[in-house]
């Protein structure tokens, strides 16, 4: 091996634009395979960060806005922890600060539940003023602490913006829902509520409280722990699936035009190899020679190629089509490189297959008659 | 018959490519000191009887044996072990790689038969200091004359101390001033104990030879 990392040094060292190209490829294909599994992981990651977030949480809505005071007796139902009923309207949210503008379901509710929600995603954040929004929506709004908020003609100071949680948390808008009745509820809706969050206790049944909300009230929609789990695997199998489609595709494109070239260097290195073989090298160690410049390329361009993707391309794929720098979780990054790393690292396999089948024709024998 | 001490047999190796026996019965063997000299005109089956002999193909009958074993009963890897540990090979073309000088050209066969590089650089230079081209240690083939490049691949050849040289037309590209030192070169091989075979088409040479045969349709005519 060593000798073969020697002699593949030298041989690098002579064909500069041979390697810069099959590095460039290689970092491409890097590049774009660990930007696309980022995207699945980052999903895959919020995904499992919701369902964490919903483990004891059923949310409700209703088809028609009721008076708050009509959700009461959903203390009565047995395995209700605790709930929070919830005004939930679109509207235009403008930060006057930033200028930044977006239109969003903000939900108007005690500010006490997104305490609670914090502590079950292990936050322990106060929640300071009328209005807090999730680090998605800041990132969005480009928000800052003392930035004023305009919500239907009702200006805010922001002071509570959460945490970044990497759960669907992180796209919320709540305000206090005591402001929403006194300045910004039309009349007809004063006073009343299109929903609820319900805690439920560690021993409850789920099934048994939808059952009995849906008893008692007109419901729409309800979200439940296990509706999120079936939910959330859904998404990350077809996220899975795609974004896997485009990776392999990219490390096929990518690994064609390599053995493309790897082959083209072949023919100008017949002699060369017939060469070593008739010298006493073995057959191993020859395709060694031709790999090793490969692995020598492959280690450094997969490294560039990821920190490319992270640092890079996918900040500024959200600045270009979304406008604000987005960065995703640590565990994303981590899981997709392992992922990129490990689909490259076995695409080579077939290339070594190839190469192996291709210098079984070079024979020491073509040398001594000058065919080649 | 087989001669005792030989190191290499050729026992009735014949070959035939498409409808032509290229050799045919060919037997002889090798001691140390040989230095056997084959001499034929092109086509004559020279390059074949020595790629058979460094086993780089196989004959159609007969078999080689080199230190008492069949080189053709040897898997891929022994085959290239014998070749790396037991022959050395000068090509007609020098065949030095391009882009090593020629030190480093010199250490090609140890260092990937795992003699560390270090030792083998020493044991290069020693070589190469013998041939005449210390002042060429780094020369790359392209800097080099025709019979620098010849006593680089000699270097090469010898530097894992094989028992076997084999040298296809080793003058075949060489004015007669380096053919003189390189057939010296070759002649002081065989002197210091190894044998060496040389095919060529070249009568003159027969001189330099222990033993002379003639390669004429295929047969080998012992002069």
């Amino acid at each position: 091996m060593k000798a073969a990392i020697w002699y593949s040094k030298k041989y690098m060292s002579r064909r500069k634009r041979f390697i810069l190209a099959m590095f460039i490829v290689m970092m491409l294909v890097s590049t774009f395979v660990s930007f696309n599994l980022t995207f699945y992981y980052q999903i895959k990651y919020r995904n499992e960060r919701t369902v964490i977030l919903f483990s004891r949480l059923v949310k409700f809505w209703l088809i028609n806005p009721v008076p708050a005071n009509h959700m009461d007796t959903l203390r009565e139902i047995e395995g209700v922890d605790c709930f929070f009923t919830f005004m939930s309207v679109p509207y235009e949210i403008e930060d006057i600060t930033s200028g930044e503008t977006i239109s969003y379901q903000v939900e108007f509710v005690n500010l006490s539940l997104v305490q609670k929600l914090l502590i079950i995603l292990d936050y322990h954040e106060e929640i300071i003023g009328d209005i807090c929004i999730g680090f998605g929506i800041a990132l969005k709004l480009n928000a800052k602490i003392g930035d004023v908020i305009r919500i239907r003609d009702y200006d805010f100071v922001l002071n509570t913006i959460l945490p970044q949680t990497f759960s669907d948390l992180d796209y919320f808008i709540f305000v206090n829902i005591n402001v929403y009745y006194n300045y910004i509820a039309p009349p007809e809706l004063k006073e009343k509520v299109n929903g609820a969050y319900v805690l439920l206790r560690e021993e409850a049944s789920e099934d048994y409280v939808i059952d009995k909300i849906t008893e008692l009230y007109d419901v729409r929609y309800v979200l439940s722990p296990s509706r999120v789990v079936t939910r959330m695997t859904r998404i990350n199998r077809v996220q899975l699936i795609s974004n896997l489609f485009f990776s392999i595709i990219a490390i096929i494109i990518g690994m064609s035009i390599i053995l493309i070239y790897l082959f083209r260097d072949l023919e100008t290195r017949r002699r060369e190899l017939a060469i070593l073989s008739a010298l006493g090298v073995k057959r191993k160690q020859i395709l060694l020679v031709v790999i090793v410049p490969l692995i020598l390329v492959i280690v450094p361009a997969l490294i560039i190629g990821c920190l490319t993707a992270f640092y890079i391309a996918i900040p500024y794929y959200h600045e270009v089509i979304y406008g604000y720098i987005r960065l995703f979780a640590d565990e994303a990054y981590v899981d997709a490189s392992l992922l990129t790393f490990t689909l490259l690292f076995f695409s080579i396999f077939p290339l070594i297959f190839l190469l192996d089948r291709k210098l079984r024709r070079f024979s020491p024998m073509s040398l001594l008659r000058a065919e080649i | 018959m087989k001669s005792t001490n030989a190191i290499l047999h050729v026992m009735n190796v014949s070959k035939r490519y498409l409808l032509k026996d290229v050799l045919v019965d060919i037997s002889f063997s090798v001691r140390p000191y040989d230095f056997v000299i084959i001499i034929g005109p092109s086509g004559a089956g020279k390059t074949t009887l020595l790629g058979i002999i460094a086993g780089f193909e196989e004959p159609d009958e007969g078999k080689i044996e080199f230190l008492g074993r069949d080189i053709h009963s040897l898997s891929d890897d022994e085959l290239a072990e014998y070749r790396s540990k037991h022959i050395g090979f000068i090509f007609q073309n020098f065949n030095l790689i391009p882009f090593l000088n020629a030190l480093e050209n010199v250490i090609v066969p140890a260092v990937f038969s795992g003699v560390k590089r270090k030792i083998a650089i020493r044991k290069a230079k020693k070589l190469l200091t013998k041939l005449g081209l210390s002042d060429k240690l780094y020369n790359y083939p392209n800097q080099l004359s025709g019979g620098e490049q010849q006593r680089v691949a000699i270097a090469r050849a010898l530097i894992n101390d094989p028992e076997l040289i084999l040298a296809d037309e080793p003058t075949a590209n060489l004015d007669r001033d380096n053919e003189q030192i390189i057939m010296e070169i070759l002649s002081n091989i065989a002197r210091s104990g190894k044998s060496v075979i040389l095919v060529t088409h070249k009568e003159y040479l027969a001189k330099y030879g222990t033993k002379v045969f003639e390669l004429v349709n295929g047969r080998l005519i012992r002069r």
